[in-house]
């Protein structure tokens, strides 16, 4: 078997809410409700973050605004502010990734770190925890966070919502039972409202309760969720802790030093910048989805055109097509270019099918490797695609 | 020319060569259907000068002649007439069709400006019982490539060698074979790459006839189906040496049911971000997880399935369309994925092979390529 993991969920307590009493302290012991305008009770949005004052009366996220406002009508009410919310969950989540490369931002408050490997650089789980903790409170100027630690995701999401807020719960795998099987049904993941009742109906209040009851007998009511259920009763949950990336995009492009008319220019600097781009995706070993091309008329008037592939990839064949492709659906009027740019977004990074092409003798791929290569060891001009230099090329002469 | 033909008759030798019609092309020519009346029948031709149908009707004809005519134009009269004899006969270069309901008039064009799609026939052919070709070509055609640059790969592989008939598909990221035994033939290797068209039209003139000759020609393939023969120019491009790439010596073994399995991959491939790509497969004793995560907007979908492993643990990642449309492909309760590590394609073959048949399928993981790797 593998080693016990060691699984932190971080959670922000109130985010939004808690942002807002840091930016503007006066709100502090106030009621206050982060969400959509109430409009005096005739607000149709909803409530996405109340803090703990709001939530005495009986707020909390997902409810109607103007239900909120009928429970207190004297908190105070404030718009989402996404981007500084956005600002503050970067800087925490920075921080995290200064303990393990493993962390899995679940929402904009909220991740998962695997830390199996971490307490030999950092010490025991609780020093550990309580470090982020205080950290987080430093970075941000005061937000607490509440933090679970076990031996997989649920326990740990579990854990970091006991003690709400400020709270630190830990788990030793060993103790999983014990503290699991105490708590009603509810709170394991993936037993909602319409479920809960179902099981209360089979005698099922606690987890314990579930984990009691035969397996058999809930894979026949439940199918394969029922399976599930009663794994994730008994404390085991085998999923991964997968970090993600940021996706971004490459860019390349090139103002002509007088604006061009000649098709076959603008033709060919297309796919030099194409080739560019494939160049960097390789370099960076990441393949993306969506292309974009981007130009600049004489008039400085400037345009985009995307189109997005089904599968990811960072193949010269398939970006310059689809660049040229882009180019020649788009009607410039009549004006001369003044700018041409290829990019490729839409990344999974760290993500790559795998194809046995290069087994089969994929002529194609090969050719783009070896250009790479060919560059890195003799520079950028070394080796240049014939097609690509199709603007220079002498003129033929005529005739004489 | 001058024949009389009941609507149905007309109508069924319509949808067998209407197919074949090019929806656009530099050619319009082609986009005509050229009859041809001779004491025997009526033949119809459609071509797209890569894939030709030409079907043969045995109707009573008063009086042999040939002309070409818009092929949409006649299709469609065709098909919203009721069901009663039309008469045809041909006034200069006009196609006349009339009915007690009125008169119908196609411009036409005359048979010499039409493509001449004639390709002899060499004298030995492989004769198939239909249902097992279009078994063999519709199991095997679902992965062809549609990058133009890989010409061979967008075609299906028709591969007669050692006793067997091997039908194969491969875009590199997956890859399907169907081989069946018992199918006298006299190649000792013999291949020919057939353009996804002209399988797709085969298969829609199954029904033609139960018997399918194949005629290998030097360019071009010919399926008979009796009385309805396709012509297809062949893809000339040398189809690589799949072969080499099938991990047969994967050595972990998984079974599972297939709905079961299809249903989760479908609803947890819903977080899968963009395009219902990577989906992790966590390979556990006797139990499968299933993760995918949206990673733009957030989310994750997860399931467990009792399944039957006994292999080391792994987790590897795959296209969550590619095995459903693998999944569609197996015809069995249950399915047999054979594994062996995170970079290495997993071999999937339903439970049980038929008779004189395996069929087998590769599909390539999904590899995280920063960390990633590491969690426990």
């Amino acid at each position: 078997m593998t080693m016990a993991r060691i699984i932190f969920h971080i959670d922000m307590d109130a985010f939004f809410a808690a942002i807002e009493e840091l930016d503007n302290p006066a709100l502090r012991g106030k009621p206050v409700v982060v969400g959509a305008d109430p409009k005096g009770g005739r607000g149709r949005g909803v409530v996405s973050t109340a803090n703990y004052e709001a939530r005495k009366y009986g707020i909390r996220s997902a409810m109607p605004i103007s239900e909120a406002y009928r429970r207190c009508p004297d908190a105070v009410f404030l718009p989402v502010r996404g981007e500084r919310y956005h600002q503050v969950s970067r800087q925490i989540m920075s921080l995290l990734k200064e303990y393990t490369p493993l962390v899995e931002p679940v929402s904009i408050d909220e991740a998962y770190l695997d830390m199996t490997h971490s307490p030999k650089l950092f010490g025991p789980p609780e020093e550990v925890a309580r470090e982020i903790k205080r950290r987080i409170r430093e970075t941000t100027g005061g937000l607490t966070a509440s933090v679970g630690v076990g031996p997989n995701k649920l326990v740990a999401k579990i854990a970091s919502d006991l003690q709400k807020p400020d709270g630190l719960v830990i788990v030793p795998e060993d103790q999983v039972r014990q503290f699991l099987w105490p708590l009603p049904i509810g709170h394991l993941w993936g037993v909602g409202k319409r479920t809960e009742p179902v099981l209360e109906g089979m005698g099922i209040r606690t987890i314990g309760d579930l984990a009691r009851y035969p397996q058999d007998e809930l894979v026949r009511r439940f199918g394969s969720w029922g399976y599930q259920l009663w794994e994730l009763a008994q404390g085991r949950d085998d999923r991964p802790v997968t970090p993600v990336w940021k996706a971004k995009s490459i860019s390349q492009e090139k103002t002509f030093e007088s604006d061009v008319d000649d098709p076959e220019v603008m033709d060919a600097t297309i796919l030099e910048l194409a080739d560019g781009v494939t160049r960097q995706l390789r370099d960076e070993g990441v393949q993306g989805r969506t292309i974009t091309l981007k130009i600049r008329l004489e008039d400085f008037s400037t345009f985009t055109r995307s189109q997005s592939l089904e599968v990811p990839t960072d193949r010269f064949a398939d970006i310059s097509r689809i660049a040229l492709e882009l180019f020649h659906r788009f009607d410039r009027r009549g004006q001369k270019v003044r700018l041409l740019g290829v990019g490729m977004s839409n990344f999974e990074r760290g993500m790559k099918q795998l194809t046995f092409l290069d087994q089969l003798g994929d002529r194609d791929d090969r050719v783009d490797r070896v250009i790479d290569l060919v560059r890195k060891k003799f520079g950028e001009s070394a080796i240049r695609r014939a097609i690509t230099t199709a603007g220079r090329r002498p003129k033929r002469r005529g005739g004489s | 020319m001058r024949f009389s033909v009941d609507r149905a008759v007309l109508l069924s030798g319509l949808q067998r060569t209407y197919g074949v019609v090019p929806v656009r092309s530099t050619l319009p020519l082609l986009q005509n259907i050229l009859l041809v009346a001779s004491p025997g029948g009526i033949e119809l031709t459609a071509t797209d000068l890569e894939v030709s149908v030409r079907t043969t009707l045995p109707i009573l004809v008063d009086e042999a002649g040939a002309l070409a005519v818009p092929a949409r134009l006649f299709y469609e009269v065709v098909r919203e007439l009721p069901e009663i004899p039309i008469d045809f006969r041909t006034e200069g270069l006009e196609l006349v069709a009339q009915t007690p309901h009125g008169l119908y008039r196609f411009p036409g064009v005359p048979k010499e400006d039409f493509p001449d799609i004639a390709v002899t026939p060499p004298e030995e052919g492989v004769v198939f019982e239909t249902e097992v070709l279009s078994r063999l070509l519709s199991k095997a055609s679902f992965a062809v490539s549609n990058d133009p640059l890989r010409l061979a790969l967008t075609g299906v592989l028709l591969h007669f060698h050692d006793g067997l008939v091997e039908v194969v598909s491969t875009d590199g990221k997956k890859l399907v074979r169907i081989q069946r035994r018992g199918i006298e033939h006299a190649y000792a290797d013999a291949q020919a790459v057939l353009p996804t068209k002209a399988v797709n039209i085969y298969l829609r003139n199954a029904d033609a006839s139960p018997k399918t000759t194949v005629f290998l020609a030097q360019n071009h393939v010919i399926l008979d189906l009796a009385g309805t023969v396709i012509y297809a120019k062949l893809i000339a491009a040398k189809y690589p040496n799949y072969a080499k790439v099938i991990p047969l010596t994967n050595e972990y073994e998984m079974k599972a049911n297939r709905d079961e399995l299809a249903a989760a991959i479908r609803r947890v491939s819903v977080f899968a971000s963009a395009l219902g790509r990577a989906v992790q497969f966590s390979f556990r004793s006797d139990q499968l997880a299933i993760t995918a995560q949206d990673i733009e907007y957030g989310g994750q979908g997860y399931e467990v399935l009792p399944v039957e492993y006994r292999g080391r643990d792994l987790d590897v990642a795959y296209n969550g369309q590619f095995l459903l449309e693998i999944l569609r492909h197996i015809d069995t309760e249950r399915v047999v994925f054979r594994i062996q590590d995170e970079q290495t394609g997993a071999l999937i073959f339903p439970e049980q092979q038929r008779e004189d048949e395996e069929l087998l399928v590769l599909i390539m993981p999904i590899r995280l390529t920063e960390s990633g790797e590491g969690s426990a």
